[in-house]
């Protein structure tokens, strides 16, 4: 008879309807929050909030691109992410150690099936226009997504919803088709952001160039490519937040102009702290840097559909040869951690696993009795505008040639690199990435599920399909950990992928934006309780 | 002189359809799939969700009816809209033209007028340590690429010294001061190498009109240095420089590319980069099209030039 919000045990009387159900105490009742609370991924905080922070004072933000637009369920851009996070509010939360926290949605009860989720809506919230935020709002939202008239980026997210009713102003009842673990880490996400159903009429459908939500800042004005400027919002749901009486973002693309304008004081914060400028930016008095081990992981993806990828044999020989450690300086400046698995080793779902150190002897041993002991030829295909890739290519081109293997590089821009390895699957070897995961589902579903369109390896294997349903089918975290580490085992026999490294990611701060706290999949909401302590 | 300037006005009429026609070509040759990038690669989406974006884009048609429809729209005075921002291009060029304009118009002076006297100098001192400095400067000017050249000013003049900030556009009508301080920069990057070549040639063209004949008259009728060259070599010396220059400054436009982005000035050049990396045709579309009306706009100017300078080229 117990339903728990996150903050604090609240005795509430259960419904009727609900009887049968099981009632879940929130993310603690999904046994998300305790076990992982001493988590070390992300929780570097820029330094430590002091006791009574300050309000007011404008932050002034380089943001490293322009968002382009500001309706997240149109494109699928982070840059868009980095800006409506701080104007819009999901129903869920993500916390710096990626676990999941109410927002919007006070509190919520999953049925027995794991099909019908019932989010009871925070009382009071009101949008940036004074009108209260109601449950048909989210219906608005969540449908708006879907529609085929939208054309969103990101329908897909929502794949699992089959209905998505408002039985009264409070209520949100969604109701799913298959059970999908990752619906909470899902509802905090860009594309779900809650949306002003009479405000996005009032626009006629288009809240590209406009932002109105329930979030910590109110948006005032988007020059493109100039600057986003954001006021406090007074009427905040979150007591006493935020303490700043606004955000100015201004668009520093070009890394030497981004660490140059944190330097001099030009602004304040910057995302995207340049990793060759990390050491510099360190020994800056002046400056904090935030950041830490990121959800991402760089990789090797063989194209499995040709030899002579195809064969176990080539890939354990190229497994083996590779030197994870001599990759780190070249590409992310020694900001990174070398990793044969997914995840890094504080993330829940993380295999530990031990990084086994380059053997060229073995590697050779490997290729010969796959019959090619002279090696072969053939292409590495990476992204020429991502130096952390290309320069890992660079690296594993001159690895190679160790074990006999000649690679020619195949350095292209972005939107060849899809056509190459996604779309055509004309490559032989890509050096490319994956980030911004919050649940390994994501992560894991997309790139070996067969036949999903991000599977670009073209690896299938029953038994991970199957443990791929299981992980998404049980809420209990521990469980789906177990399954997850299954998955990754079988991943590294199978090797589709040689993983290299995961990446650092940081922002750099003046000394005096203080309550800044990272999270390890890039958001920047807590922005809400930064301050700025100028003594 | 009227009926030449509507007869080169009218010869544009083709130029700019030829120009069209080719950009909308090109832009639909370049691998990548608009959709695509929009979408990442990494979303799970089904292939009817996709052609459901692509649809919205207008991409689900033959190429010859997106043509048809997008030169119906500019012949409306719309260059189109662009997939990503879902702004008009008219819209984005009204807000970034200025921006590029100032900035090239400033590159402009900063590049010609004192590369003019130093070439002049240069060339009446022939082989003194003036005509020697102005060529070495010229050397480093020719050879050193604007990007370089931009990142050291900015390591120079805002990480070290601090004077102008790195980043931080404002509108001119905002805070013209502060507009200026954002420009400088950019401007003085990518005047350096304009300003190196006209040098070079102010002086070569001048140091050409001074070994004439018509030159040792002057000077053997005994006027004096300045109405030589002021009557004599400069004004003869103009058309060759007129030139080079014409090219030159419109070949600033292409610069604005690398040195906006650096410099984060939202204008032009960053705009049709981003677009190419994301394959946002009709902004390729649009700004090639602008970008070559202003292309052959100053080429025109430059004829119009030599026909009030040279008489001669008048009557032809």
């Amino acid at each position: 008879m117990t339903t728990r919000n996150d903050d604090q045990d609240h005795r509430a009387e259960r419904p009727a309807a609900l009887t049968r159900r099981r009632v879940v105490a929130g993310a603690a009742g999904l046994g998300l929050a305790a076990p992982f609370a001493g988590l070390r991924l992300g929780t570097v905080a820029a330094q430590e909030a002091s006791p009574v922070p300050v309000s007011g004072g404008i932050l002034k933000v380089g943001l490293q691109a322009d968002p382009t637009a500001l309706d997240a369920q149109k494109q699928s851009l982070t840059a868009i992410w980095h800006v409506v996070e701080h104007i819009y509010d999901g129903l869920t939360r993500v916390r710096p150690d990626l676990t999941v926290e109410p927002a919007l949605a006070e509190r919520w009860e999953i049925s027995d099936d794991g099909l019908t989720y019932i989010f009871t809506l925070r009382e009071g919230v009101l949008f940036h226009d004074g009108t209260p935020l109601k449950a048909s709002d989210v219906k608005f939202t969540f449908e708006r997504l879907v529609d085929p008239a939208t054309a969103s980026t990101s329908a897909a997210e929502l794949a699992s919803m089959e209905s998505v009713e408002a039985p009264d102003d409070r209520t949100v009842v969604m109701t799913l088709t298959q059970p999908d673990a990752s619906l909470l880490t899902t509802l905090a996400g860009a594309s779900v952001l809650i949306y002003s159903q009479a405000f996005v009429e009032a626009n006629n459908n288009d809240v590209s160039q406009v932002a109105m939500g329930t979030g910590p800042f109110v948006f005032r004005e988007y020059v493109p490519n100039t600057r986003i400027v954001l006021d406090r919002n007074p009427n905040y749901w979150e007591e006493g937040l935020p303490y700043l009486d606004g955000i100015e973002m201004t668009i520093a693309a070009d890394d030497t102009s981004r660490t140059t304008a944190v330097v001099t004081g030009t602004v304040d914060f910057i995302e995207y702290a340049p990793l060759r400028d990390i050491e510099l930016l360190r020994q800056d008095p002046s400056l904090t840097l935030a950041g830490d081990a990121n959800t991402n992981i760089r990789f090797i993806g063989f194209n499995l559909t040709k030899e002579p990828f195809s064969n176990p044999l080539v890939r354990q020989a190229i497994a083996a040869v590779v030197d994870r450690e001599a990759m780190l300086g070249p590409t992310v400046y020694g900001n990174g951690t070398p990793t044969a698995t997914l995840f890094p080793e504080t993330f829940w779902a993380a295999l530990p696993a031990e990084l086994p150190a380059p053997d060229a002897e073995r590697a050779r041993e490997l290729l010969t009795e796959a019959g090619y002991p002279d090696g072969f030829s053939t292409t590495i295909t990476s992204w020429s505008q991502y130096s952390f890739l290309s320069n890992a290519a660079l690296v594993l081109q001159e690895q190679l040639r160790q074990i006999g293997i000649e690679a020619e590089l195949n350095l292209v821009e972005n939107a060849t690199m899809v056509e190459q390895v996604y779309t055509g699957k004309t490559f032989d070897l890509a050096v490319t990435g994956e980030s911004a995961y919050v649940d390994p589902n994501t992560l894991i579903l997309g790139n070996f599920g067969t036949g999903e369109a991000g599977n670009f390896a073209g690896y299938s294997n029953p038994e991970v399909d199957e443990l791929i349903a299981q992980g998404i089918a049980v809420t209990d975290q521990a469980e789906r950990a177990e399954i997850y580490r299954q998955i990754q085992e079988i991943l590294l026999a199978d090797l589709p992928w040689v993983n290299l490294f995961i990446a650092n990611q940081y922002e750099a701060m003046k000394g005096y934006v203080k309550g800044y706290q990272h999270i390890p999949n890039g958001s920047n909401i807590a922005f809400r309780t930064t301050y700025l302590d100028k003594g | 002189m009227a009926q030449y300037i509507l007869r080169r006005v009218a010869l544009l009429v083709p130029v700019l359809l030829g120009v069209s026609l080719v950009v909308f070509v090109l832009v639909r040759l370049i691998p990548g799939d608009a959709t695509l990038l929009a979408i990442g690669v990494d979303q799970r989406i089904t292939p009817e969700q996709r052609e459901l974006v692509r649809k919205s884009y207008g991409l689900d048609q033959p190429a010859p009816v997106q043509y048809l429809r997008w030169m119906g729209h500019v012949l409306r005075g719309n260059l189109g809209t662009s997939l990503r921002t879902r702004r008009t291009v008219n819209e984005e060029l009204r807000l970034r033209l200025p921006v590029t304009l100032e900035l090239t118009l400033l590159a402009g002076v900063i590049g010609t007028v004192p590369a003019l006297a130093a070439g002049v100098v240069a060339a009446v001192k022939r082989n003194s340590a003036v005509d020697y400095a102005a060529t070495v400067a010229t050397l480093v000017g020719v050879s050193v690429p604007n990007f370089l050249l931009a990142t050291l000013l900015v390591l120079v003049f805002s990480f070290w010294l601090r004077w102008l900030p790195p980043i931080g556009f404002v509108e001119f009508t905002n805070d013209p001061l502060g507009n200026l301080r954002t420009m400088v920069l950019p401007a003085v990057s990518l005047a350096l190498p304009l300003a190196a070549v006209l040098m070079r040639n102010t002086r070569s063209a001048v140091l050409e009109t001074l070994s004439q004949e018509h030159v040792r008259v002057a000077r053997a009728k005994g006027l004096p240095q300045g109405r030589v060259l002021s009557r004599h070599v400069i004004l003869n010396s103009a058309l060759p420089i007129l030139t080079v220059a014409g090219i030159q400054v419109a070949g600033l436009l292409g610069g604005t590319v690398i040195i906006e982005t650096i410099f984060g000035l939202p204008g032009i050049g960053r705009y049709v980069y981003e677009a190419i990396a994301n394959r946002d045709y009709p902004v390729v579309q649009g700004v090639t099209l602008v970008v070559a009306a202003l292309f052959v706009g100053v080429s025109l100017a430059v004829d119009v030039l030599y026909a009030v300078l040279d008489p001669r080229l008048r009557t032809r």
